[in-house]
């Protein structure tokens, strides 16, 4: 496997807050991740801890209706797009060696175009001497909150068709850093799957929950989410859900066990949690002694044991 | 016509170099003169957008064509705004061998960069300005793997 430079490791481990933050990641889709984040933000709530839940599956962001909560507080995301303006450039050449991304082309003379990505580190305006570049905002998505003290929900969503999901989190992560001394807990919910999306959203956890299902296909999955836990030294658990399904746990908990990490309490599809999806409503407030809220509540109480002083 | 060849080393008896972005050297060749120029990649090594640095490389050297093995979506972009005649195809073998097949045997260039450098309208579809994904912000996904 690929080794990361210890650096990078360290950046991702960097935090600006004290806050604890738990992830709750998964390969795959469907298979709950989302559930689980709720719940376990209800249970850490019910424990009497002020928590703030971030729906980082800015994808399709859907804890608010797990919830049974409306999204307000709406902040647009915007990036900072270069526009070249031919006459005022006096044809320097500085932007196009400042821009990191190599962005920038000049095919001619004073007339510079912005040919690849541009991440809006606003380097080459800095850089301008001549002021012929002007700034164009574009709307890539939104953030929302929403809820009350004891739990917060950050929700971030990316506009439909667009590919900048990475910088959508990044933003609702800033937004949660500013308030972050209001909570004693931080639940982050990441999206499906291994992409950067999932990497910014599960900087700085002290904890990411990997949650499964006792399938060939939940298996293959967990497998690739676990080693990009380790690759960034993330200290990982497995949480299989749907321990109902036929397949076999003993090959979740093998996967588990090779990279040194332990297997939670399976939580079977029972009919308490069906009708909290139903009514929007976590399955710990809804039906608190079914056997689906005490799995979260415990669950809760070994975080609130191990994170909070 | 000054044609940019990619190359591993700084003169003709050095091997071709079949990625443009990522080739060591660019060798810019009067094909009139056979005069070689032997410029070296600055960027090669870069994380991201090496195709267009290069192409800005070669453009600001005057070169009005490309002999190389296959040139990326963005690179093909640059070099179409700057009217580069792009012929992909450069196979391993030193570059005095490859110019001489291609002074004997010119292949024909890519349609639309060929069109834009004639001033022929037409089939401009990948015109400068038109990437999907301008300002995305992925870009430094995995950073720093070694
Ligand atoms: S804002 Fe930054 S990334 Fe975008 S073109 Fe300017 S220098 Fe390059
Ligand atoms: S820095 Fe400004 S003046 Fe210089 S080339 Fe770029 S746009 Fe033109």
């Amino acid at each position: 496997m690929d080794e990361l430079e210890p650096e990078v490791i360290e950046d991702f481990h960097h935090t600006p807050f004290a806050t604890p933050i738990i992830g709750v990641t998964g390969g795959k889709g469907g298979v709950g991740k989302t559930t689980v984040a709720v719940n376990l933000a209800a249970a850490l709530a019910a424990h009497g801890l002020r928590v703030a839940l971030v729906d980082c599956d800015v994808d399709a962001p859907n804890a608010d209706i797990l919830l049974g909560l409306t999204l307000a507080d709406e902040v647009p995301v915007t990036v900072t797009r270069p526009v070249f303006s031919p006459d005022r450039c006096t044809d320097c050449g500085q932007c196009l060696s400042v821009c990191r991304l190599h962005s920038l082309f000049r095919p001619r003379a004073g007339n510079i175009t912005l040919m690849g990505e541009c991440n809006g580190c606003e380097a080459c305006f800095l850089v301008c001497p001549a002021d012929a570049i002007d700034r164009e905002q574009r709307r890539i998505g939104a953030i929302w909150k929403g809820g009350a003290d004891s739990l917060t929900l950050y929700t971030g969503r990316l506009d439909p068709g667009l590919e900048e999901g990475t910088l959508v989190v990044r933003r609702l992560r800033e937004r949660v850093a500013a308030e972050a001394d209001r909570f004693d807990i931080i639940v982050i919910d990441t999206a499906p799957g291994i992409h950067c999306n999932v990497i910014e959203a599960l900087k700085g956890v002290s904890l990411a929950i990997a949650v499964t299902e006792p399938t060939p296909l939940g298996s293959h999955d967990l497998d690739l989410i676990l080693s990009l836990l380790a690759m960034f030294r993330v200290r990982g658990t497995v949480f299989v859900n749907r321990a109902d399904l036929p397949g076999k746990i003993d090959e979740i908990e093998e996967l588990a066990a090779r990279r040194g990490m332990g297997v939670e309490i399976g939580l079977p599809l029972d009919r308490q949690l069906l009708d909290s999806y139903v009514h929007g409503v976590p399955v710990v407030h809804l039906h608190p002694h079914s056997s689906a809220a005490m799995t979260f509540a415990g669950i809760a109480g070994r975080i609130t044991g191990e994170f909070i002083p | 016509m000054k044609l940019c060849i990619t190359a591993s080393g700084p003169d003709l008896d050095s091997t071709t170099d079949t990625s443009f972005g990522r080739a060591p050297w660019l060798l810019i060749v009067d094909t009139d003169s056979m005069a070689v120029g032997a410029v070296e990649n600055a960027s090669a090594a870069a994380r991201q957008g090496a195709g267009i640095a290069a192409a800005q490389l070669i453009a600001d050297h005057g070169a009005e064509a490309l002999l190389t093995g296959r040139v990326g979506p963005k690179a093909r972009a640059a070099l179409d705004a700057a009217g580069i005649r792009i012929y992909e195809g450069l196979a391993r073998e030193t570059v005095r061998d490859a110019l001489r097949r291609f002074m004997q045997n010119p292949p024909v260039a890519d349609r639309a960069a060929a069109a834009a450098a004639t001033g022929g309208g037409g089939c401009r579809g990948r015109g400068p300005g038109q990437g999907r994904g301008q300002g995305r912000g992925q870009g430094q996904c995995m950073r720093g793997r070694r």
